[in-house]
């Protein structure tokens, strides 16, 4: 358990902002409001990007790569006390779970947004949490706990079932797995799964669960005041994932009922009291297919899903965040949920934005945002950082704006999110937002019936995101000679597309006339 | 400009006429699809810089659609496209009329009977020497092609007799465009 601190009645005055893209917006906008001065950070990459306009002053760390800029957790702290901010808001990512990071900005004597290092580095530890979890009322995914050896992984599906997954105990971004259907194929997938763990993460050691087919992954957003006081949420419903990753989040879920939400809620308040947590965290659970709920692990920080929970309660969690830091306390713990619940109005779902080609199996995609338009009207709030102009780079996240919609049923958040994704528009880079529109539109996931593998049963199938048509389509046929076209008049002799014009007149004999082509074919020759 | 588009394993001619695709003029034009007509307006020009982004109004008489091209990487080597019609992916393959037959030229075995002249440099066409059905050897000037300052014959490379020329005196032409089709002598299907 961690020690009780001493409550703390700290005004924070000015509050340094630890992130980038959207999530440094989003808490330079509640800053704002709470009339709190913002300093944001930057690299390189990020100097013209709107997380430093917005802000009040900015800091640049250092060159493009996290390395040199957003993990680098003692330019940040300097920064802070260059700038005289008293606080730290660590975004989600980059230092936002890093408990000694935490600890480093409470030792410079600095407020530390976000959990003690001691909550962090005990619910942040996959056998810790799952520890206090199972005593607060809900066992972990059946596993082996820790890493082991290729002998007792025989026996693996005895101990805890088939099928199995094997995953690297370093491990994480889908690296390093195996999933183990048959007792046979153990031994190679133990062997494959070693290798690829210790080249991605230097070290080879695996750990075994078991691998829940067709679960749906929900969780519980909690606050905590660190002297066990707790506030929670309704469930989040994470299951439309795209390798291990979430492409779409609700709340609440379709799947749990009143009884599964209880149990939730009841184990969280019971695991976030007894451990004195402190701030913003969410309680990641599996919910299998025949109704039994497995703790996955606990998040400590602010997560890039929080707005369904805020637009459904109208609680701004990112204001409860700062509250938390400067000492607010909640109701104390007493396994009593009409005190300690937000009560939800209506539903809520949020589809991730990204720079990725979900035709090409998600593969990131960079270059210039030439044009982009996002989603206005009713119902609907987007959380982006960037804007038309910006350069996608391969140093980040490829999240490039969040569109979240509510509505008093689920049916009707669903076409509100569904229209405002046919009304965005990405140039210059390709988006998930044609894959979101068809999971909208798709039986399943209208019916409430997705899971975790749904979304890649859902892609192999290679219709799935392209749009029925016409036998004859004659407005695709047209734009697609119009489109031709304007590449062709747009390319030079060697049929090379032109990049960047020097503007007017680009025809090959206009370039011809200027000499330009000349050098360029001299060159060629 | 007559174009060749398939789409879902049919082909379609188009044929633009107007300023096809052209940036900030908001000046539609028309498409012939075989025999109908679609009337194309850009959308706005992409707001920064030039980049891939194309959008098109497209409209049939009965309904409008949202055509565009999001960005580079969906555009594939050889005329495969990926548009999105109001952002659901749907793909085409798409030629220029002169694309094909230069193509055709290229992968012609000798029974397909006929050569290609092509531009070798960006250029205007001065002057056609000969027309369609006029007797050619190796060698013989087709049409003069003004280039660098300079005036160059295009020859043909093989005998036979002219079957089209496919460019019109003051034509702009790019490097590897079809300028004339040659029809071998003796290779030639009679049918």
């Amino acid at each position: 358990m961690s020690p009780s601190r001493p409550p703390k009645n700290v005004k924070l005055k000015k509050v340094l902002v630890a992130n980038r893209g959207e999530i440094a917006v989003r808490v330079i906008r509640t800053l704002r409001v709470m009339g709190i001065s913002s300093v944001a950070v930057y690299s390189d990459a990020d100097e013209n990007s709107i997380h430093v306009r917005l802000a009040d002053e900015a800091v640049h760390l250092g060159a493009s790569p996290p390395a040199a800029s957003y993990l680098s957790g003692e330019r940040i702290i300097q920064a802070a006390r260059e700038r005289g901010a008293e606080g730290v808001h660590p975004g989600y990512g980059f230092l936002a779970e890093n408990s000694e990071f935490a600890g480093a900005v409470e030792k410079a004597g600095l407020t530390f947004v976000g959990p003690t290092p001691a909550n962090m580095s005990e619910l942040g530890n996959k056998v810790a949490s799952r520890d206090a979890l199972r005593e607060a009322g809900i066992p972990p995914v059946p596993g082996s706990g820790s890493a082991v050896t290729k002998s007792r992984a025989r026996r693996l599906p005895e101990e805890i079932g088939l099928p199995l997954l094997l995953k690297a105990a370093a491990g994480g971004g889908g690296k390093g797995i195996r999933i183990v259907r048959k007792k046979k194929e153990l031994t190679k997938a133990f062997e494959s799964a070693a290798s690829e763990a210790q080249s991605s993460f230097g070290s080879s050691d695996l750990i075994a669960e078991r691998y829940l087919e067709r679960a749906r992954h929900v969780e519980i957003q909690v606050l905590g005041d660190g002297a066990g006081g707790v506030q929670l949420f309704f469930e989040r419903d994470c299951s439309t994932q795209r390798r291990l990753q979430k492409l779409l989040e609700e709340t609440p879920s379709p799947a749990v009922t009143s009884p599964l939400r209880e149990r939730l809620l009841l184990t969280a308040g019971r695991a976030m009291s007894k451990a004195r947590y402190r701030g913003a965290g969410t309680l990641e659970f599996l919910l299998s297919e025949e109704g039994e709920l497995f703790f996955l692990e606990m998040n400590t920080r602010i997560q890039v899903e929080h707005p369904v929970t805020e637009v459904t309660t109208g609680i701004d969690l990112i204001a409860e965040q700062i509250a938390i830091a400067e000492g607010k306390r909640f109701a104390v713990w007493k396994n009593d949920l009409s005190t300690s619940v937000a009560e939800p109005r209506g539903t809520a779902m949020e589809f991730r934005l990204n720079a990725e080609d979900p035709e090409r199996d998600f593969q990131p995609s960079i270059g210039k945002l030439t044009a982009l338009h996002l989603p206005f009207g009713p119902r609907i709030r987007v959380d982006s950082g960037v804007e038309a102009g910006d350069e996608i780079t391969p140093y980040y996240d490829s999240l490039l704006a969040k569109v979240i919609a509510w509505g008093p049923s689920r049916s009707e958040t669903l076409k509100t999110l569904s229209g405002a994704l046919k009304e965005t528009r990405v140039h210059g880079v390709m988006s998930t937002a044609p894959l979101g529109i068809a999971v909208l539109a798709d039986k399943v996931f209208v019916d409430g019936k997705n899971h975790c593998q749904y979304m890649a049963e859902r892609l192999e199938d290679g219709k799935f995101l392209a749009r029925e048509h016409a036998e004859e389509d004659l407005p695709l046929i047209a734009a697609a000679a119009a489109w031709l076209h304007r590449q062709n008049s747009h390319s030079t002799g060697t049929k090379a597309p032109v990049e960047k014009g020097a503007g007017g007149d680009l025809s090959p004999w206009a370039l011809l006339q200027r000499g330009e082509l000349r050098e360029g074919m001299r060159g060629a020759r | 400009m007559k174009f060749h588009v398939t789409v879902g394993g049919r082909e379609f001619v188009v044929e633009l006429s107007g300023n096809p695709g052209g940036e900030g003029t908001g000046r539609s034009t028309e498409a012939r699809v075989d025999a109908r007509v679609v009337s194309l307006k850009p959308l706005k020009p992409p707001a920064i810089g030039e980049g891939p982004g194309l959008e098109i109004l497209a409209q049939d008489g009965t309904r409008h659609l949202t055509v565009s091209l999001p960005s580079r990487e969906a555009a594939e080597e050889g005329g495969a496209i990926r548009l999105l019609v109001d952002n659901r992916p749907a793909s085409a393959h798409v030629e220029t009329e002169r694309d094909r037959l230069r193509a055709t030229a290229h992968s012609s075995t000798p029974s397909s009977g006929s050569a290609t002249a092509t531009s070798s440099l960006p250029g205007v066409i001065r002057r056609i020497l000969l027309e369609a059905g006029d007797p050619v050897k190796a060698g013989t000037p087709i049409l003069t092609l003004e280039a660098m300052k300079m005036e160059n014959d295009v020859r043909a490379e093989t005998a036979g007799k002219v079957k089209t020329i496919f460019v019109k005196e003051g034509q702009v032409v790019n490097a590897g465009d079809p300028l004339a089709e040659i029809e071998k002598v003796g290779t030639r299907k009679e049918s």
